[in-house]
Order: structure tokens, then C-alpha cells, then sequence
């Protein structure tokens, strides 16, 4: 296909490929997640339904996009993922569609969401389904997040709590590595790029790069906290601590990623 | 430690401060400035706020009404916001 037609092509998939995922989030708002609800009192198990249900949707919104020529993908080590619990997942934030790939590989997890997610006419059914946790209250939602990682269900942050902008070093907030240190849970990072980049923050639906992108998704290895947390320090210590470990493993993923080509 | 009520004038506020951006939050002290702002210049998140939230209680045994800290921008805006604190001022 020549080039302008090729990007034209890409721009027309893309803005298909959202409007299907926000309809079909319409869709199990109204008709597969109240069924899942209703058909059990326990809210946590109606919860684990409701997120395998979007586990399900974004596989299958991957192969869409794939299909339809908007991104190419590679997975390695997805099998790190297969069977985990009590787990915090914790990525780089390149692109508004991070999660997508994440939550495709964990048949069951929650998330940590921003506000305005719930507020969205489209998402707001699924973060209500899912129970995935809203980002407010900064001490409550470090306690919200320990219990539920104690409970045994996983948990996906974005520890930059925001998407990355591009060029610029990482730049993590505290947060993630307070549950780190609230829970003591081992974490498992995960390293996402996106080349050439795309979908970041600021930037259109529509302001498709000049070639297709692709994604590079590699899981880690698991990691112990407990060797970076010291007795009695403070917390502002203690998350900076951890937050450098994080940001070396991201960064290292990140130059692994772009020296692979 | 400082002793509760020790600090009550703004030069003490400002030193306090610094003792403690530096202290627990690794921040450099030349950084530190009245001009600047927590979140941009010294990277000071919501966490770190609670756990300064928490430290200025120990140290003033007053609490900070948690919507003036909301309002604060600046190293300058905190000392002022203590200073009315430790000084019985109506917040503002």
C-alpha cells in the first residue's frame, strides 16, 4: 500500500478499534456484568468475573487491532504472569493502551485507575464491575491496595501514575512504592515500548506515527522487596529507596528493548 | 529532635523544613528555597505530603487542616501555613 494510503488506513482502524472498545464496554455494562453480579452475593468473586470477562475483551481487542493493521506486537516471558496471586504488577507507562496488553495477560486482576476513569460514560460501567481501585484519598488507597494484594488478588500500577512523556527520564511517584512497602509483597515489573511512539500523553487518537507501531512487552523477574526495606526508617526514605530499584529495572528494560532493535 | 512548640517563627519553620526535606527526603538542601515548589522543583508527591503532614504534628502537636496543605504550592507557603498554625492564626 503506498504510503499516505497506508497511514490513512491505520487512521481510519484505529478510530474503529477504540469506537468497538467503548461500545463493547457499553455492552457488558449493561448486559454481561449486571448477570455476573446478580448471579452471586459475593461481590469479590462477582468482581473476579467481571475482571476475566475484560481480561477476555482485551485479548481480544489485541488481536483487532492486529488484525486491522494498527500495531504489531512481542511478548516475552508472558508465562511469568501464568498463576499468580497476591501479586503487584508494576509497569512503565509509555502509551494510553499499557493496560490493555497487561490485564491480557492476567485472567484476573485489579487496577489502579485515575478518577476521571469513572466519570467516563463508556469506562465508568467497567471500573464499577471490576472493582478497580480509584486513585483519591493517597493513604487510603496504599491501604486499600495492601489488603488486597493480603487477599490474594493482583494488582496492576502504573508506579509513574501517569503515562510517561516521551524523551524525558522516568519519573515515578511514590505510591506504588509505599504499597511496596506497606505489603512486603514480591512485584513483578514489566517493561513496555512502543516504537514509534504513539498514543502518549497529550497526543490524538488519531495522530497515527508514519509507520505501523509496534509494541515490545517483556515480564520480569519476580522481585523481593524485603532486601531494599529497612526497620524504622522513614517512609520518604524507604519508597525512595525502592523506587530506584524500580527505576533501574525500567530503564534497563527500556535501553534492552531499543538495543534489540 | 525538635521539642513540640520549639519552632514558632518563620526562620525556625524554613530551618525545620529543611531538616526534614533533607532528612527523610533525600532532598538536597541548596535546593530548598521559599520560592520553591514542592511538587516541580523539590519532587515532593501527595505520599511524601502525608508523611510531612505527619511530621510537622509530632513536632507542632497541632494538626494541619488537610485542605489548607491542599493549597500549598511552595516551601514559602507551607512555613506560612505552620507559622498561622503554631501561632493560633486563623488559616487562610
Amino acid at each position: 500500500m503506498p504510503a499516505p494510503l497506508d497511514r490513512l488506513w491505520r487512521v481510519a482502524a484505529t478510530g474503529l478499534s477504540f469506537s468497538v472498545f467503548g461500545l463493547i464496554a457499553l455492552f457488558f455494562t449493561i448486559t454481561l456484568f449486571p448477570v455476573l453480579h446478580a448471579t452471586t452475593f459475593d461481590r469479590g468473586r462477582a468482581n473476579r468475573r467481571c475482571q476475566f470477562a475484560v481480561h477476555l475483551a482485551f485479548r481480544w481487542f489485541i488481536w483487532l487491532m492486529r488484525t486491522l493493521g494498527v500495531l504489531t506486537y512481542e511478548r516475552h516471558n508472558a508465562d511469568r504472569l501464568i498463576g499468580v496471586s497476591g501479586t503487584m504488577i508494576v509497569a512503565n507507562h509509555p502509551t494510553l493502551i499499557d493496560v490493555v496488553f497487561i490485564v491480557a495477560m492476567l485472567p484476573t486482576t485489579l487496577c489502579v485507575a485515575k478518577r476521571a476513569t469513572w466519570s467516563n460514560p463508556f469506562l465508568a460501567g467497567v471500573m464499577w464491575a471490576t472493582g478497580y481501585l480509584q486513585d483519591e484519598d493517597p493513604v487510603r488507597l496504599v491501604t486499600t491496595c495492601a489488603e488486597n494484594l493480603k487477599k490474594g488478588n493482583n494488582l496492576v500500577v502504573f508506579p509513574e501514575a501517569t503515562r510517561s512523556v516521551p524523551g524525558h527520564p522516568l519519573r515515578l511517584r511514590r505510591g506504588a512504592a509505599s504499597v511496596i512497602k506497606a505489603s512486603r509483597r514480591a512485584i513483578i515489573p514489566i517493561v513496555i515500548t512502543c516504537q514509534p511512539p504513539t498514543l502518549s500523553k497529550g497526543e490524538k487518537w488519531y495522530q497515527v506515527p508514519n509507520s505501523r507501531v509496534h509494541f515490545k512487552i517483556t515480564v520480569g523477574d519476580r522481585v523481593d522487596p524485603s532486601t531494599v526495606i529497612v526497620e524504622g526508617e522513614s517512609n520518604g526514605k524507604t519508597t525512595r529507596r525502592i523506587n530506584r530499584v524500580l527505576e533501574e529495572l525500567f530503564r534497563s528494560g527500556i535501553e534492552g528493548h531499543e538495543c534489540a532493535g | 529532635m525538635t521539642q513540640i512548640s520549639d519552632i514558632t517563627t518563620k526562620e525556625e519553620i524554613f530551618a525545620y523544613l529543611v531538616r526534614t526535606f533533607v532528612e527523610e527526603f533525600e532532598i538536597e538542601a541548596h535546593a530548598i528555597s521559599l520560592e520553591a515548589t514542592l511538587n516541580d522543583d523539590l519532587d515532593i508527591d501527595s505520599i511524601d505530603a502525608v508523611d510531612l503532614m505527619v511530621s510537622l504534628k509530632n513536632h507542632t502537636g497541632k494538626k494541619l487542616d488537610p485542605e489548607v496543605f491542599k493549597k500549598v504550592r511552595t516551601v514559602g507557603d507551607v512555613v506560612d501555613a505552620v507559622f498561622d498554625l503554631v501561632n493560633d492564626q486563623p488559616s487562610r
